[in-house]
């Protein structure tokens, strides 16, 4: 689904990544481990098209994505979960999931909306301001995306479970584990040990930018 | 990598310039005539134009390769040629607002006994202070964000906008001020009227523009030397960590 | 997709607007204190009035419009929401055309807030015939400033100079645009050559014509690395 080959990205005078080569499977739950630093962060970036790779090649969803403006087809079909929540603070939990969803062509039913919300356990606050969220509620928040953004053939997970408490590190599991499941990759990309541990089929870990062998 | 260049090489190129100036300065103020009405001030005219003429080229070439660049920077197989147009852009840009400000002191200086004020809204000197003010927006721009991905589409972006507005702006203030401005060049206002005038304009010319370009050159050489240092502070890295 | 994805960035930024009033209570507020700062400082009365009540018109709207743009990019910044637009899939360009659009609105209602104010202040008299040319004017003009503004906005968001660099690149490319709109705004308080508004209609049209087609192209490049 994803495939990335050789991949490179450079800032100023040092490889951010270097290298990077790996195969995300449809059906697998991918963890790219590694320390602050390490190159997470820039792989996320070049895998949802937000950094252009220096070096190298790299497939989404069977497009080539290396350079160039993206296809739709690769747009809708990539969820990309990014480590700062994609949130709205002046609309409502609610409202910030119906805008998501709908900037991905995929209308919300009331009922479709009221069922995620319930599942990430923000049904109280659906109707509140996000700016009145904590960081953990905000999260959630990002999470209730997985339920909605049914037309994603893959995800890209930047630190899913940020600012979560333990049953909320529960609910990553779970929600992450039904995407598996339902036959779609997941990449990963998280230091929480408990997380990967849980989660993952295959784990990667960087180390100042390159692939730990 | 390359070979050493020959030692004579980066000498040859400052002394013709530096001789070719020095010819220039000394027509203009030794052979062609006086103006009757400015005097000695009018010879600032002649190297003012130039630098102006010189001025705006540079911009006007500084968009063309920033459009360049952009369309050329997603290209397969293209990518030495986009960072070449990078490169060559970001160096026009540094002399042509260097020129800029030489247009922008000379000016008054020329204007105060031509017309009797030291700023006039003209159409030409205020589309070349308007692109002036847009082009150090440019360096700011660039000076503030390295060699980011970013900034590089950013400052092109810049550029780019900014030629149709030059025009527009040339075409507004033409409207606006109705149009009686002198123009000494084109011949309506009958400033070159002698032929020395004209030979030493054209000299004068001709030398600024040299002049500028063999310093794009040298501003384009030190970018590309820029990039090289940091490739190689990138081959090292891989080296350190292969040795590992 | 992309004409959908416009509607819903449009009725979001209108919508937190309607929730929190913040763009257009500043924009407002900012407005009319440079009308009242430029009514002392001209010390204005009748004559004097007339000649330099166009200009105030336009500067407050392309000061009053920056601060819009401002507040409309501020927006996205947080929680890296830019990011989350740009990756949607219909992409940069319906990002660039529904900030233009919000950028009009916000200007407009600005100015249906403000200018009854302003003639009020300054004192300048707007017969009843020239108020359609000035209408086209403002449309025109408002048009021009934000097809520019909103590229630049958009581009320089997340540069850290942004306050600084913005209007050094904004307000150079729209000189053409500030002058015609004085221009014809003494055209419709009844100053000036007869014939002459036509051809500064001309140019202001052809500037949003020339941006209008380049902005986009410009915008879609530059955004996406």
């Amino acid at each position: 689904m994803i495939e990335a080959l050789e991949l490179s990205r450079r800032f100023g005078r040092q490889w951010a990544l270097r290298r990077f080569s790996g195969r995300f499977e449809a059906g697998t739950v991918s963890a790219v481990v590694g320390h602050n630093g390490a190159g997470k962060s820039t792989l996320v970036g070049l895998i949802a098209g937000l950094l252009r790779p220096t070096e190298g090649a790299l497939s989404v969803l069977g497009h080539d994505c290396a350079t160039g403006p993206r296809p739709p087809a690769v747009r809708s079909g990539l969820g990309v979960m990014l480590h700062q929540p994609y949130v709205y603070p002046d609309l409502s939990g609610a409202e910030n999931l119906e805008l998501v969803s709908a900037l991905y062509g995929q209308p919300l039913t009331s009922k479709a909306r009221h069922s995620a919300l319930h599942r990430v356990g923000l049904d109280k606050a659906a109707r509140r301001a996000a700016r009145t969220y904590s960081r953990g509620m905000l999260q959630r928040l990002s999470l209730a995306r997985l339920l909605v953004q049914t037309d994603a053939r893959a995800w890209l997970l930047d630190e899913p479970a940020t600012g979560l408490d333990s049953e909320g590190h529960q609910l990553v599991v779970e929600l992450v584990s039904e995407l598996r499941d339902s036959g779609r990759a997941v990449v990963m990309v998280s230091h929480q040990a408990a997380l990967v541990e849980a989660l993952a089929d295959v784990s990667l870990t960087l180390e100042r930018g390159r692939l730990a062998s | 990598m390359k070979a050493p260049q020959s030692s004579l090489r980066p000498v040859f190129m400052p002394l013709l310039l530096g001789a070719a100036l020095m010819g220039v300065i000394y027509f203009v103020f030794a052979v062609t005539p006086r103006e009757q009405q400015m005097g000695e001030v009018y010879k600032i005219f002649y190297f003012h134009v130039a630098s102006a003429m010189s001025c705006l080229s540079l911009f006007f070439i500084c968009a063309i390769a920033s459009i360049g660049y952009l369309v050329l920077r997603n290209r397969k197989g293209w990518g030495r040629i986009a960072t070449l147009s990078d490169q060559v852009a970001h160096g026009l840009a540094e002399i042509g607002v260097l020129y800029g400000a030489i247009v922008l002191t000379t000016g008054p200086i020329w204007a105060k006994p031509a017309w009797g004020t030291y700023w006039n809204w003209e159409p030409r000197l205020t589309l070349l202070l308007l692109t002036f003010f847009l082009f150090v927006g440019y360096l700011v721009l660039r000076a503030y964000g390295q060699r980011d991905e970013k900034v590089k589409n950013m400052a092109s972006g810049i550029a780019v906008v900014g030629i149709p507005a030059a025009l527009l702006t040339h075409f507004a203030i033409q409207l606006w001020k109705g149009g009686n401005h002198p123009q000494v060049v084109t011949g309506e206002g009958g400033g070159l009227a002698d032929p020395a005038m004209r030979q030493g304009f054209a000299m004068a010319v001709g030398t600024v523009a040299l002049l500028a370009i063999y310093l794009v050159w040298m501003r384009v050489k030190t970018h590309q030397m820029r990039d090289e240092v940091e490739m190689l502070f990138l081959d090292m890295s891989d080296l350190e960590e292969a040795r590992r | 997709m992309t004409a959908k994805t416009i509607w819903l960035i449009l009725r979001k930024d209108v919508l937190i607007e309607l929730r929190t009033r913040e763009v257009l209570t500043s924009m407002a507020l900012f407005a009319v204190l440079i009308v009242v700062v430029f009514a002392f400082a001209f010390s204005l009365d009748e004559t004097r009035a007339k000649l330099v009540g166009p200009g105030i018109i336009w500067v407050t709207i392309l000061f009053a419009g920056t601060l819009g743009l401002y507040r409309l990019f501020d927006r996205e910044r947080d929680h890296a929401a830019m990011s989350g637009l740009l990756l949607a899939p219909a992409g940069p360009l319906a990002v660039y055309i529904a900030k233009v659009l919000g950028l009009v609105i916000f200007i407009t209602v600005t100015e249906i807030i403000v200018l009854p104010l302003m003639l009020a202040f300054i004192g300048v008299p707007l017969p009843l015939e020239g108020i359609p040319l000035f209408a086209l004017a403002l449309l025109l003009g408002v048009l021009g400033f934000s097809l520019v503004a909103v590229l630049f906005g958009g581009m320089l968001a997340s540069t850290r100079l942004r306050e600084v660099l913005i209007p050094i690149v904004v307000y150079p490319v729209v000189v053409p645009v500030i002058i015609g709109g004085v221009k014809l705004t003494g055209a419709a308080m009844g100053d000036g050559l007869p014939g002459e508004a036509d051809n500064w209609l001309r140019l202001m049209a052809g500037f949003d014509i020339i941006y209008l087609a380049l902005c986009p192209w410009v915008f879609t490049r530059v955004m996406v690395e």
